[in-house]
């Protein structure tokens, strides 16, 4: 029997679904684990963070440690898979300059926020790491970012995507899918994490690059699935920036996309319709 | 190759990586606490005691011009796509 464990974080909910009930706690520990380790090297809202020290340093050198070098060179792929449209240097770092090495130099001026790259990879090494410590399958979703390691349960994991998955007031509104392989689903939507401008207009938390305004493309959110959590963000995020879906197309990853006004569209083999 | 034996070892590349990269975990995580040290005593030494820079948002913000497709890479696939499910996901997935 499937067992399930909830504890908050990063201003959502983690959750963690185990093929075997009777290891939910192992499971949890090791997803908190590694959230504490990611949450100590990336996070950019704490003084002591490995990012915030980094972001402080002014070229000068800074002793980075193994994760945070790993993260760097996860954001390297992103930047690079995506042309440059995922960027947790927010443009302030030139990757093609940058040398990934610890001790890590980073020229004056450079600021890191790995954002929501950061998550997905936090789940992507929080399920692998749970899955091994619980000894079965288990689904981790840190505040809206899935990821699936261990052997899958023969009904899948049952996963509920929408606009918005802050569950506050009941389950919101969407499509219900079974995920029946490892690896990940990452959500990203102009809905939510909104904030009120200095103007009073309510903007996103996503910039176009062409621009350096937030993104105002045709769909509003985007859904995908990949073989971690990692990949299926940036190609949420670039999406989202270039404000159309035929990158996406040619990906060939499966997905879901709503539009500005409402109606979805699926893509690469994404269940159309939910079962009856 | 069949369909099935596509997944097989798109299911065993996974688990591979999986095994890589738990081992680069635990050697990352046991360094934790030195380099917290580490770091400390070098933004001390440096007089950097001012407020982290803090960003609110998830920029992915590029300054480059030639941004396009024809400069990307790709992306993993997982080995199978999701399901129709008549049952209710009690786990979301949205906008974060």
């Amino acid at each position: 029997m499937t067992g399930r464990a909830e504890f908050p974080l990063w201003g959502g909910e983690a959750t963690v679904l185990v093929a075997d009930g009777t290891r939910a706690e192992a499971a949890r520990a090791a997803v908190g684990t590694v959230v504490e380790a990611v949450d100590a090297a990336l996070s950019v809202h704490r003084e002591d963070s490995v990012a915030a020290w980094v972001n402080r340093a002014e070229g000068r050198e800074v002793r980075t440690g193994e994760l945070f070098r790993w993260a760097l060179e996860i954001a390297l792929r992103a930047w690079r898979a995506s042309g440059g449209l995922v960027d947790v240097a927010g443009g302030s770092l030139d990757w093609r300059e940058a040398v990934i090495e610890d001790p890590l130099r980073l020229p004056a001026g450079a600021r890191l926020d790995f954002g929501s790259v950061g998550k997905a990879w936090a789940a992507d090494l929080a399920a692998e790491r749970a899955a091994e410590a619980a000894g079965c399958g288990v689904l981790v979703a840190l505040a809206g970012d899935l990821a699936v390691a261990g052997e899958i349960p023969a009904e899948g994991w049952t996963v509920r995507v929408c606009d918005d998955h802050r569950t506050a007031g009941g389950l919101p509104d969407g499509q219900d899918v079974r995920l029946t392989a490892a690896g990940g689903l990452a959500t990203s939507s102009l809905r939510v994490r909104g904030h009120r401008s200095l103007d009073g207009t309510v903007v996103n938390h996503i910039v176009d690059p062409r621009s350096g305004l937030p993104v105002r493309g045709e769909w509003r959110t985007v859904t995908v699935s990949a073989g971690s959590c990692v990949d299926a963000n940036i190609a949420t995020t670039e999406t989202l920036v270039l404000g159309h879906d035929r990158r996406l197309a040619g990906r060939g990853l499966p997905a879901r996309l709503v539009h500005a006004d409402g109606w979805t569209r699926t893509l690469n083999g994404w269940p159309e319709r939910e079962a009856a | 190759m069949t369909n099935g034996e596509e997944e097989e070892n798109a299911g065993t590349a996974a688990r591979d990586r999986s095994g890589r990269r738990a081992g680069r975990f635990a050697r990352a995580v046991g360094a934790v606490a030195a380099v917290g040290a580490a770091v400390l005593s070098i933004g001390l030494a440096s007089g950097n005691y001012g407020t982290a820079t803090q960003t609110t948002s998830d920029t992915a913000t590029n300054t480059r011009s030639d941004a396009n497709d024809a400069s990307t890479e790709p992306l993993s696939g997982s080995a199978q796509a999701p399901r129709s499910s008549s049952d209710q996901g009690t786990v979301t997935t949205g906008g974060s």
